[in-house]
């Protein structure tokens, strides 16, 4: 982990580093004074969620759910929650971003934690075939239980992280009184009073230490981006990548590189992106339609910008160059 | 004369009369019975919808109770941000990419 001040602009941020739920976690302030009294939060809410939701540890909470064989179980407010914001992002998303997918990605060879993947594995791909989809889950919030079927797998990443970093930053700016911004592996939330000309943030095929093709900066709600240059990996000879189609269970066709855009909160942002992803062609009207920032980036490193995202300033680049 | 004829005519009125303000207090209790039974019966109808489409949440608890819900807008819509974000050249202390 890494405590730091730092002076970006005019204005003196105090900046958190640390890992959690597989990826770089960062966290600026407005008030450096409260770097220290924030890393307990961060960790607390990162433990919380790491030992409700995730996938990959077998004394994980979700894990109790998926043994269950179909009989409703009792779970944590944090699973709780973390199932109900899966569910109201499906419905948002039009069934795009599905948390049933989690028997598809095991089936594609992403069961464990993607670091222990390597290289790739051996085999051929699955046939396509439907998810079970999220109707199949049951909550009921009187007596807090989950209901998933039997040989159904819940895969909580895309919502769970994003709903992770909306908390933490709510927290730490009731908490403090300051501006905060929180990007967990480059998904975004800002709370608080941002300073001055908002939070900057560098765009990037990549996050955690790429170079930035484009900077913008946002003053509240959240920001995030799903894209195919990072966790992929081979089954056979294909490549594959996280991000999968519940139509098919299957990586959609590649259609863009990444996909960025700016909502009300870092929940929403990361649902409209990984959507657009599966959405494929179809994105950018989806996105427009709806009134949601959004900065996609085709193939051959062409970008194009929807629902009011800005242009760039003169001296950057347009066009980003294309995948190899 | 007159009076004898006209006698049995007014309780044969008197009788319709009664006849009628009976059949008008059945049909009154028969319509609140209705009425009653279709409140009960949407009641039940709607706890049993919400318990038993998958998917779906059920709650007994009132909407203040459940707005803890962090990071979303409790809607079933995506929320577009109160402003959108502006370009700078500012250097950044954090990247928004894939990962």
């Amino acid at each position: 982990m890494t405590l730091s001040v730092t002076a970006p602009s005019m204005d003196t941020l105090g900046i958190y580093r640390t890992r959690g739920l597989g990826c770089l976690a960062e966290i600026v302030l407005t008030d450096p004074d409260s770097v220290v009294g924030t890393v307990d939060i961060v960790h607390e809410e990162l433990d919380q969620i790491d030992r409700a939701a995730s996938r990959f540890r077998p004394d994980a909470e979700i894990a109790l759910v998926h043994r269950a064989e179909g009989r409703p179980i009792s779970v944590s407010p944090c699973l709780f929650e973390a199932v109900a914001v899966a569910l109201r992002v499906a419905v948002a998303t039009g069934g795009a971003v599905d948390p049933t997918v989690g028997g598809a990605l095991n089936r594609l060879g992403y069961d464990r934690d993607f670091a222990s993947i390597g290289a790739g594995i051996p085999g051929d791909l699955p046939k396509p075939a439907p998810v079970p989809g999220w109707r199949s889950i049951e909550l009921d919030r009187a007596s807090r239980t989950v209901r998933v079927p039997a040989g159904t797998v819940i895969d909580l990443g895309a919502s769970a992280k994003s709903l992770t970093a909306d908390r933490i930053a709510e927290r730490v700016a009731a908490t403090f009184g300051c501006g905060v911004l929180v990007s967990l592996g480059g998904d975004i939330s800002v709370a608080g009073v941002p300073p001055p000309g908002g939070f900057c943030t560098g765009l990037a095929d990549v996050s955690g230490g790429a170079e930035a093709s484009e900077t913008v900066a946002i003053t509240s709600g959240g920001l995030a981006t799903s894209g195919i240059m990072s966790r992929w990996w081979r089954v056979g000879h294909h490549v594959v990548h996280h991000v999968v189609d519940p139509s098919t269970g299957l990586p959609p066709a590649r259609a863009w590189r990444t996909i960025t855009v700016a909502a009300a909160s870092c929940v929403d942002a990361n649902a409209a992106s990984t959507a657009a992803m599966v959405k494929g062609p179809g994105a950018e009207e989806w996105l427009a339609a709806l009134h949601l920032p959004a900065r996609l980036v085709a193939l051959d490193g062409t970008v194009v910008r929807v629902a009011g995202w800005p242009a760039p300033v003169a001296s950057e680049p347009e066009a980003v160059g294309p995948v190899r | 004369m007159e009076r004898k004829s006209q006698r049995p005519a007014q309780d044969h009125t008197r009788l319709a009369r009664l006849r009628r303000d009976d059949a008008l207090s059945r049909i009154a209790t028969i319509n609140r019975s209705i009425g009653a039974a279709a409140l009960v019966m949407t009641g039940v109808l709607g706890l049993y919808l919400s318990k038993a489409l998958p998917g779906h949440q059920a709650s007994t608890q009132s909407q203040s109770t459940q707005s803890q819900s962090t990071g979303s807008s409790g809607s079933n819509q995506l929320t577009p941000p109160p402003s959108s974000p502006v370009q700078t050249q500012q250097p950044a202390p954090v990247v928004s990419g894939a990962s």
